[in-house]
């Protein structure tokens, strides 16, 4: 790692570094890149995919939220369908959009 | 100070009303205070709620309203926990005057359990750190020893139950932040299954490493604590539905446990005579041990230090004072305006790492660190559940040494490699539990570490409770 690619990586994630900073960094993260590649050490070969484990994590359902919440909000609005608010599409009936059109 | 061995005691003494609660939070806050200019282990001390929630065990006390199942447990909460209406910096200047807008679901776990929050510890930056020594807001000392640090990131929450500002406090665990300071502070440390615990209303720092737990100075108190704390939430989706339950580490025989030991690793640490000690212990009541091969730690402190600083680089991203946290006076651009927020914000550790999360991350280098560490991870996941169908728990030290001085340790990867035996258990999501070995008055502690599969934290508190009878107790 170099200071222009320190430089590039701040200027990417709008971080506002130093001169003294880029030095500093350049040098202590170089030598931290080195011992990162350790990681080398894990023969390719070694990874059986089909020893992967499944997600331990929750099902993947989707839930409905709080049906009396949902009541409540749409209430308030003036056009309401079967608990869901009505809007103008947004092509076929738009006004807006079919003046620019036209 | 009232004198009680565990969190039963207390509540037995609650109970026949020896002293009240108020007097409990009063004593605790008197030591507080003397001890803050000291140690620094304290971000806020929440004195008025903490006397107010005292005041209402008293009343529910003397009422006879059935209590919760820890009441009378004054806790410090690590500042990177969410309590509502209280400041929220985790340990950082972007955050310094971030007040809480709600309550992370471990807090409304306690709260409904009764417990007292009696403040928010210092902690290492945005929890990015080994020492507490990144702190915005200063270092935190090591009760034990006050030229040294307390360990970190959670380092001011294991000061404040070694310093006895409390009995229990929450830390988080990304990398080892509640074991290694557990182990330097002569306390006891959990880290459970990823998932284990809700991550709601915590401060992301690594997603897919970082556990809230416990630190106390018993295995009685930290596991009761921890069974409150976990538990599936739907807040938080890595979750998982398994219940942990106190009651059921007294039916495992301990002699039936198959313990893993990696004699090498006893041999990096300064003392291996000391973990030698206990491992006859074990071998004495009767557990068959079983000497492993495991990958070299190496490995698994390089999968880390490429996936935490990756995952740290992605959650930070919305810490660019706009909406909320620190904001520069520069504001010429919009440019300039985040890039001043950011860089005047966050400190020199949380620069590094987020430059070497950007590193390996970006489109060049992707292939080379990030999507190989994901690989190596899973690898090593393997390789341990192959592990753990011959043995129940691994046996290996908490930390090489002891707590060090102040300032001795500057350089980043000499820092780093603080972590050498805890990240493993972050890395593969399983529970560890670092125990105090015996130590003099005059010495400094160092920790022994147990891990065990995925969901077992009920073998930890047998191994756990075992030890404390035969070692601790005598």
């Amino acid at each position: 790692m170099d200071k222009k690619e320190v430089e590039r990586l701040a200027a990417m994630i709008k971080l506002d570094l130093s001169e003294a900073e880029i030095s500093e960094y350049t040098k202590q993260l170089d030598k931290v890149l080195e011992y990162l590649d350790k990681l080398q050490a894990v023969p390719p070969q070694a990874i059986n995919y089909a020893d992967w484990p499944s997600t331990q994590g929750q099902k993947d359902e989707a839930s409905n939220s709080d049906s009396d919440l949902r009541r409540a909000l749409t209430s308030q609005f003036s056009k309401e369908t079967l608990e869901h608010l009505e809007v103008p599409a947004v092509f076929s009936e738009n006004k807006e959009f079919k003046s620019k059109q036209e | 100070m009232h004198q009680y061995s565990n969190l039963q005691e207390l509540q037995a003494n609650l109970l026949m009303k020896k002293f009240s609660m108020e007097d409990v939070v009063l004593a605790y806050l008197d030591k507080i205070k003397t001890d803050q200019p000291t140690l620094n282990d304290f971000i806020t001390i929440m004195e008025e709620s903490a006397l107010e929630q005292a005041r209402l065990l008293d009343e529910k006390i003397a009422t006879g309203v059935k209590l919760g199942e820890l009441a009378g447990t004054v806790l410090a909460i690590k500042d990177n926990i969410l309590v509502k209406d209280q400041l929220c910096t985790a340990g950082s200047k972007i955050l310094e005057n971030y007040i809480a807008p709600y309550n992370a679901t471990v807090i409304e776990k306690l709260l409904a359990a009764d417990a007292i929050i009696i403040g928010k510890t210092n902690m290492d930056e945005l929890a990015c750190g080994s020492s507490n020594q990144t702190s915005y807001f200063g270092p935190v000392k090591n009760p034990v020893n006050t030229d040294c640090v307390p360990g970190g990131s959670s380092g001011g929450s294991a000061a404040a139950v070694a310093a006895e500002h409390c009995a229990v406090a929450l830390g988080s665990d990304t990398g080892g932040s509640i074991r290694q300071p557990a182990s330097f502070c002569g306390l006891w440390g959990l880290k459970g299954t990823y998932g284990a615990v809700s991550r709601y209303g915590v401060t992301a720092m690594a997603s897919s490493f970082d556990q809230i737990g416990p630190l106390a100075t018993n295995p009685d108190d930290l596991f009761r604590v921890f069974e409150v704390l976990q538990g599936q939430d739907n807040n938080d989706l890595t979750t998982l539905d398994y219940k942990f339950d106190f009651k059921n580490a007294e039916k495992i025989d301990i002699k039936k446990l198959r313990l893993g030991i990696v004699p090498e690793y006893f041999a990096k640490t300064d003392k291996p005579e000391l973990y030698q000690e206990l491992l006859e212990e074990l071998k004495a009541a009767g557990l068959e041990v079983k000497e492993l091969t495991l990958p070299e730690p190496d490995l698994a402190l390089a999968i880390y230090y490429i996936l935490q600083p990756a995952e740290l680089s992605t959650n930070l991203a919305r810490l660019d004072g706009i909406r909320y946290g620190y904001h520069s006076a520069a504001r010429e651009t919009l440019d300039a305006f985040y890039r001043n927020n950011r860089g005047a914000g966050f400190g020199p550790e949380i620069k590094r790492r987020l430059i070497l999360g950007t590193y390996v991350l970006s489109a060049e280098y992707y292939g080379a660190y990030y999507k190989k560490a994901q690989q190596a991870r899973e690898y090593l996941r393997a390789e341990y559940r192959k592990l753990f169908e011959n043995i129940d728990l691994i046996y290996i030290p908490t930390t090489l040494g002891p707590a060090f001085r102040l300032d001795e340790k500057m350089d980043p990867l000499q820092m780093y490699l603080e972590d050498i035996f805890t990240v493993s258990a972050n890395v593969l999501g399983i529970p560890a539990l670092s125990l105090p070995l015996p130590y003099a008055d005059g010495e400094l502690p160092r920790g022994a570490q147990f891990m065990a599969a995925w969901q077992r934290e009920d073998q930890l508190q047998a191994i756990g409770q075992f030890i404390y009878n035969k070692i601790h107790k005598k």
